[in-house]
């Protein structure tokens, strides 16, 4: 079996290391601009397309590469029905979910309809098509509101109104953001606003004809609706009794209701008072799965290739089971100290942590590129305990050992949330990051300011060093660490 | 600062008139610190660029005039006397120990003084002046 990877970066990387293992052979594609990158040695070859978004270009080189499979990782095409059509016409398997299910469950507002079909509970909305019906909606749902665009996205087309005189007002703003931005104007949803909720979402896999979950993931961790750090099990679910069940079940009727195939992650909103809401359907593997792989031992990826070479899933409900706990931390490359500006360059140094219980998905080496036209997302590295506070111990030393160079990152950031109390209790909604950013970013900046206070005492010692033997300590405080690194 | 086996050290950092002990470890560019791991490249890149003045593992920087705190070759002049500079903007680029190094300007305002193209500056010498404002 060939496998053509859709995908660039640390993705693909991964998913070629699941073809491998299954004895297929991946193959990868890359834009004439992205001929260096780490990624495309991650196959037997490599193909030139004109764009990661080129539908007959990608198509194009799966044929030439006789693939018998085209996996589309996430981002990019991953989520559009026409190119899976496109890949299906072509004759060849596509792992992820069959284009109807994709339309479905896709379309926010189609999978809000079918959810209320089902029983599965919706933020309380409300469709308006004039000011004067935006405001109605307001007052019917009673405010603070949401005013979202049919296709909303990256924050545009989205408002907040506090009565319904400001809804009424915003509509306009909403409608014309909408024509400029997506070309579909006049219909605006009007959306309760729940306040600092926790986003907590249900990992599904389809295949042969069943639907089985593997358990959730918490990424309540974010600022302004990026994920920052994700875990699995969810904290609150493990907190709130009852509330894991419900979530799995709301989620597996949408999947087995449009005979979902592949993985895919239905996301719900929970308030403080454990009242879920279902949000919207990734149809696709999602950047975080990796944390369900580690509590589940499920390979997603391989499960993914196996239904698409049409031997269904290879596992029941009943050999899924919760083990551990695993946290994810995101390494983006951009600049938290300028708005989280994505930074651009070349990576001067890159040192991943090491050692048990850690998985790094990575597609970073020194000399590399960044290039701050495609994701930001450089690496992800996951740590895997028995229990939370083992598994967060872990990442927070990870992050101290990681080091990169060359372009700026929230690494320490990132260091620097783990710490917090409340995060090591997981106490934590959507909004913690973005209440407590100004505080995290000072205390990011003073622990690098020591760093470079100390680099200076050091001199030229710091970068001379390079030493041949193991030093004997007298005096051992776990430090330097790590030990064995030359 | 002490070295007290090969690669680790002892460093002394007085803060608001208090005495502050760290170990660290320091080798092949990296420095390892009990709250995390920096390549000296880019700490120098910072206390450049946020902190303006103060020193860093190359330079001192004393109302606007950039000593060197190693001996050095001065590769490259970018601005030289007379010439505006703004803060963080690179004014020279010199050689030590087989590197080299982007100095950058500590403040905005105008060079009136500047080591030679091609010379060497001893340590502790002075690599370039600015009139800041």
């Amino acid at each position: 079996m060939r496998v053509l990877i859709a995908a660039r970066g640390e993705v693909a990387v991964r998913i070629a290391r699941t073809v491998r293992s299954l004895g297929w052979e991946p193959v990868t594609i890359h834009t004439p601009g992205d001929r260096g990158s780490p990624h495309t040695r991650a196959g037997l070859i490599s193909l030139e397309v004109e764009s990661y978004t080129s539908i007959e270009s990608i198509v194009e080189a799966a044929e030439r590469a006789e693939a018998d499979i085209v996996h589309p990782g996430y981002g990019f095409l991953s989520e559009s029905p026409e190119f899976a059509e496109a890949v299906l016409d072509a004759g060849i398997a596509w792992a992820g979910p069959s284009p109807k299910a994709m339309r479905l469950l896709g379309d926010k507002w189609e999978a809000k309809r079918l959810a209320e079909k089902l029983g599965v509970p919706t933020v309380p909305w409300c469709e308006a098509r004039s000011p004067e019906e935006a405001g109605r909606c307001a007052e019917k749902l009673g405010t603070p509101v949401m005013l979202k665009a049919s296709r909303a996205g990256g924050g545009r087309g989205m408002r907040t109104a506090a009565s319904p005189e400001e809804a009424a007002r915003l509509y306009r703003l909403v409608a014309e953001e909408a024509r400029r931005g997506f070309g579909d104007a006049g219909v605006v949803f009007v959306e309760k606003l729940v306040n600092s909720p926790r986003h907590v979402e249900v990992q599904v896999l389809g295949g042969g004809g069943r639907v089985i979950h593997l358990y959730e993931r918490e990424c309540s961790v974010q600022r302004r609706r990026q994920k920052i750090i994700e875990e699995a099990p969810s904290p609150l679910a493990e907190r709130l009794p009852g509330l894991r069940e419900r979530l799995l079940d709301y989620a597996l009727r949408l999947a087995a209701a449009v005979d979902y195939e592949s993985a895919g992650t239905i996301e719900f909103i929970v308030d403080s008072r454990g009242n879920a809401y279902f949000i919207e359907a990734n149809t696709r593997l999602q950047v975080e799965h990796g944390v369900t792989e580690l509590v589940t031992g499920v390979d997603i990826v391989e499960q993914q290739l196996l239904v698409a070479a049409g031997r269904g899933l290879g596992l029941g409900q009943e050999d899924v089971k919760l083990h551990g706990w695993a946290v994810e931390a995101r390494v983006y490359a951009e600049d938290p100290w300028s708005g989280f500006r994505a930074s651009s360059g070349t990576v001067t140094m890159w040192r991943p942590p090491q050692g048990m219980w850690l998985r790094v998905d990575h597609a970073v080496e020194p000399g590399m590129r960044v290039d701050p036209s495609y994701d930001t997302l450089v690496a992800k590295i996951i740590a895997y305990g028995r229990d939370r506070s083992e598994a967060v111990a872990r990442l927070s030393a990870a992050l101290r050992e990681t080091v990169i160079g060359g372009v700026e990152t929230n690494l320490e950031l990132l260091r620097v949330i783990v710490e917090t109390s409340w995060f090591r209790r997981g106490e934590y909604s959507t909004s913690t990051l973005e209440e407590n950013l100004s505080t995290l970013l000072e205390e990011a900046a003073g622990r690098r300011r020591l760093a470079a206070e100390i680099a200076g005492r050091l001199g030229g010692a710091a970068v001379n060093a390079v030493h041949v033997a193991q030093p004997e300590l007298v005096e051992w405080h776990g430090w330097p660490w790590p030990p064995t690194r030359w | 600062m002490r070295e007290e086996a090969p690669g680790v050290y002892r460093v002394v950092v007085e803060k608001s008139g208090e005495r502050h002990v760290y170990r660290v470890a320091a080798r092949d560019g990296i420095v390892e610190t009990p709250w995390g791991s920096y390549p000296v490249s880019e700490l120098r890149r910072h206390s450049a660029a946020r902190r303006g003045r103060g020193s860093s593992w190359l330079v001192e920087v004393e109302g606007g005039a950039v000593h060197v705190k190693l001996p050095v070759r001065v590769v490259q002049v970018i601005r030289g006397p007379g010439d505006a500079v703004e803060e963080g903007e690179v004014v020279m680029i010199v050689e030590t120990m087989k590197m080299l190094n982007e100095v950058k300007s500590p403040c905005r305002g105008r060079i009136v003084e500047a080591a030679e193209e091609g010379g060497a500056v001893e340590s502790g010498g002075l690599l370039f002046r600015v009139e800041c404002g």
